[in-house]
């Protein structure tokens, strides 16, 4: 009991939270502006923390200077992935009203060949990298310097995301773009471009937050699978298009999973997040917050 | 320099195999308000949205001002001038009076007087006034006609386009949005309406266009299509 309210929990609830928050809002945008549901969206995690890792490694890099790289390559991907391969996903109008499913399946491929396609450059092994890692007492909490940063970097990330949305005339047009493709297109937004900013933003956050956890936790190709896990109970959770329900819904899943598994045990990491899920679409399937819409045309 | 400002030259159009429009030749001249009539599914709605961008033709063309616009996308036709006030108004429902104000004048053009801009909507609509905080999902059936107007005029267009702006409105309503549209003509804006409420339409229209099944049937001065006996008799229950 003394661990739950030594406020150890409560720092490390907050760190996973706003882990959570940075990799479901990009989920949520890719979502919420193109109706395609990015199951490969933890595997860009993956691949910003192996960009931090190498970085280290070879060049002794600080993980947060490589942060912006592992942005840059994730957003690259992004440009690719969706130049190449979702614009056609989206080229007819018969194809578009089939974007949903296909958009699922091409991006499951993505998340296949990521994940093997690493674990062949680099194996499965797990790796790690030791930075920052002095533990340090704040009142009677001990946490690692790495964490703490994670935790003040992220909640500025998540504040600046928010700031980006809410005053930023690229971010009113994404959730213009949210609410409704054809009036978006009425007041001339350049729907395709904002598909590809949505896409790029989201994979980069993703990509970062992987850039962050690496620096605590060991990293391997198959690391992504429980963000994009976690990512989806939390898009639902805060509401389907619902960026800032998403960032909040975050912490709140970072939270319960924390304190349910200081509770119950690691082993029930799934069944906590699963919980969460099943009750969450029993009881408010619109999610946590807003109106009654569960999902936008 | 000539007279027309929109003009359709055999344009066909539809949804993947299923044509609505065959072969529309159609002429908005600079300055007027000009009427499209025809019943419901003759494809009205399907020319305004090919007008602005939304759907591609099949066949003809479409110019603008002079410039060939069969091909832009409709952001670009936005931002050349062409505003819609779509069917059933499609205002953003979570974003407030002044938000869906602030996205009507998302284009290069007119971005840097969003404020300016939305100051005079708020003084043409002094009702958006009054709900200038309150998120669209909330606002009436008219107070929602008045801001898809508001937001299209926030372009600054040249051509508007209206899509049966009367739709749903109670009749006293339908009489405030029809003084509005003449208020924006008189300020120099070229206006293409479709219309179900055919008579009001017509005695405000100066030229009007009558479609059936598709193509154009009729056209003529509003004077003289509304004295047409087959309009009398289809359109205006005489």
């Amino acid at each position: 009991m003394d661990v739950l309210l030594s406020g150890q929990l409560l720092i490390a609830a907050l760190v996973t939270g706003s882990i959570y928050a940075l990799v479901a809002v990009g989920l949520n945008l890719i979502y919420g502006t193109m109706r395609m549901l990015n199951v490969a969206h933890g595997d860009l995690a993956m691949i910003g923390a192996y960009v931090a890792f190498w970085m280290f490694t070879l060049f002794g890099l600080s993980p947060f200077l490589s942060l912006f790289l592992a942005m840059a390559l994730s957003a690259l991907l992004a440009a690719i992935f969706y130049q190449f391969i979702f614009k056609r996903v989206m080229a007819s109008s018969k194809l578009l009203d089939r974007a949903e499913a296909n958009s699922l399946l091409v991006f499951f491929g993505i998340a296949v060949i990521l994940q093997n396609g690493t674990a062949a450059l680099f194996t499965t092994n797990p790796r790690g990298f030791q930075y920052l890692d002095q533990v340090l007492q704040i009142g009677n909490a001990a946490i690692t310097a790495n964490r703490l940063a994670t935790l003040i970097l992220s909640l500025i990330l998540v504040v600046a995301v928010v700031a980006f949305f809410r005053f930023t005339l690229v971010g009113l047009a994404l959730r213009a773009l949210i609410q409704d493709r054809t009036a978006s297109q009425i007041v001339g937004i350049n729907i395709e471009r904002i598909f590809l900013y949505s896409f790029m933003l989201g994979f980069a956050l993703s990509g970062l937050a992987g850039g962050l956890v690496s620096m605590y936790e060991q990293i391997w190709p198959f690391m992504g699978f429980p963000y994009t896990i976690a990512a989806f109970v939390i898009i639902i959770l805060g509401g389907l298009g619902n960026l800032f329900g998403s960032l909040a819904a975050g912490m709140i899943l970072g939270v319960l999973e924390t304190f349910g598994i200081a509770i119950t045990g690691p082993n029930f990491r799934s069944i906590l997040i699963y919980g969460v899920l099943i009750l969450v679409l029993l009881l408010r399937p619109q999610g946590l917050f807003g109106g009654k819409r569960v999902v936008a045309r | 320099m000539t007279d027309a400002l929109l003009e359709l030259k055999q344009v066909s159009a539809g949804y993947g195999e299923v044509k609505v429009l065959q072969n529309v030749s159609l002429t908005v001249r600079r300055g007027s308000i000009t009427a499209l009539i025809g019943a419901n599914g003759a494809g009205k709605t399907t020319l305004m949205r090919v007008v602005s961008g939304l759907i591609p033709v099949s066949a003809g063309t479409l110019g603008f001002d002079g410039a060939d616009i069969t091909r832009e996308p409709s952001s670009v036709r936005v931002e050349r001038g062409i505003s819609l006030v779509p069917e059933g108004r499609l205002i953003f429902p979570e974003f407030s009076v002044e938000e869906n104000l602030k996205i009507g004048a998302y284009i290069k053009r007119v971005r840097g007087r969003q404020g300016e801009l939305s100051k005079q909507m708020l003084g043409l609509f002094p009702r958006l006034e009054e709900r200038r905080s309150q998120a669209g999902q909330t606002l009436s059936g008219g107070e929602q006609q008045m801001l898809a107007i508001a937001r299209a005029l926030m372009a600054e267009p040249r051509l508007l386009l209206l899509d049966e702006p009367s739709l749903g409105l109670a009749p006293q309503v339908v009489a405030q949005v029809f003084e509005k549209i003449q208020e924006v003509r008189a300020k120099g804006v070229t206006v293409f309406i479709v219309e179900q409420d055919v008579r009001s339409t017509l005695s405000f229209a100066d030229y009007a266009y009558v479609i059936e099944n598709g193509s154009l049937q009729m056209e003529g001065s509003a004077e003289s299509v509304r004295e047409n006996p087959k309009v009398k008799e289809s359109y205006l229950g005489l």
